[in-house]
């Protein structure tokens, strides 16, 4: 694939002497992590703990609700961090439908609904670049067209 | 995490024993700070995929499970 100028892979100087650490040719990528939850105490039994600000108990059945500002345009892969501890991996569909089947199976994708935040309720989420394009999410925002991997990490 | 002088700082060390064989993708961290890893021939399947989605990556090493050392003593650095 011809590269775009717009994407961003510095090139990496690999150690003298250990070039053949890097030769399998691994990659990581990482998730930004300009979303917020909305629904951050309905998301653990327990809700988060008031002091270390960890989750308490387990994973709730609850959609993860996640707000979607102009802080996030441009965005197409990222976390959601809850009280700046759990990081949680959300995901476009586009970006699920890369995984194979085998792939998908080493985790669980749950459905996420997007919220628009106060300060952008008038912004269409589909404009542009931005992500996510779904159709379905022009006509409604709510559409649950994002995915929250847990669990096989 | 590399922090030695030899790897610089910063690079992901990976012992091989903890990739599934033939596996193209795998998380790595904890649930405070992770990424996705991509083998090589996954990694350009998803930039293809994705193409013009701007998402950057960084390179891996890999060592040997003999190369680990577990519980290593303090040295001077």
């Amino acid at each position: 694939m011809a590269s775009r100028s717009s994407s961003f892979e510095p090139e990496f100087i690999e150690p003298v002497g250990w070039e053949q650490l890097f030769r399998d040719g691994w990659r990581s990528t990482y998730f930004l992590e300009n979303v917020r939850i909305t629904n951050d105490t309905a998301i653990f039994d327990g809700g988060f703990c008031d002091h270390c600000k960890w989750p308490i108990g387990n994973r709730t059945k609850d959609r993860l609700k996640v707000e979607w500002g102009s802080w996030a345009h441009g965005i197409r892969s990222f976390a959601a961090v809850a009280h700046h501890t759990m990081r949680i991996p959300t995901a476009s569909e586009r970006l699920l439908n890369v995984f194979t089947a085998r792939e998908r199976e080493s985790f669980e994708a749950r459905p996420v609904e997007i919220v628009p935040s106060p300060e952008s309720a008038s912004m269409s989420l589909s404009r542009d670049n931005s992500f996510p394009r779904s159709p379905a999410n022009r006509s409604n925002p709510k559409a649950g067209i994002v995915a929250s991997a847990v669990g096989g990490m | 995490m590399s922090n030695a002088k030899v790897l610089g700082y910063g690079p992901q060390v990976v012992s091989r024993n903890a990739i599934e064989p033939d596996a193209g993708l795998f998380f790595l961290g904890g649930p405070g700070k992770f990424c996705l890893c991509f083998s090589a021939d996954r990694w350009q399947a998803v930039k293809a995929t994705l193409r013009g989605a701007e998402i950057t990556s960084s390179s891996i090493a890999i060592i040997e499970p003999g190369e680990r050392e577990e519980s290593p003593e303090l040295r001077p650095y």
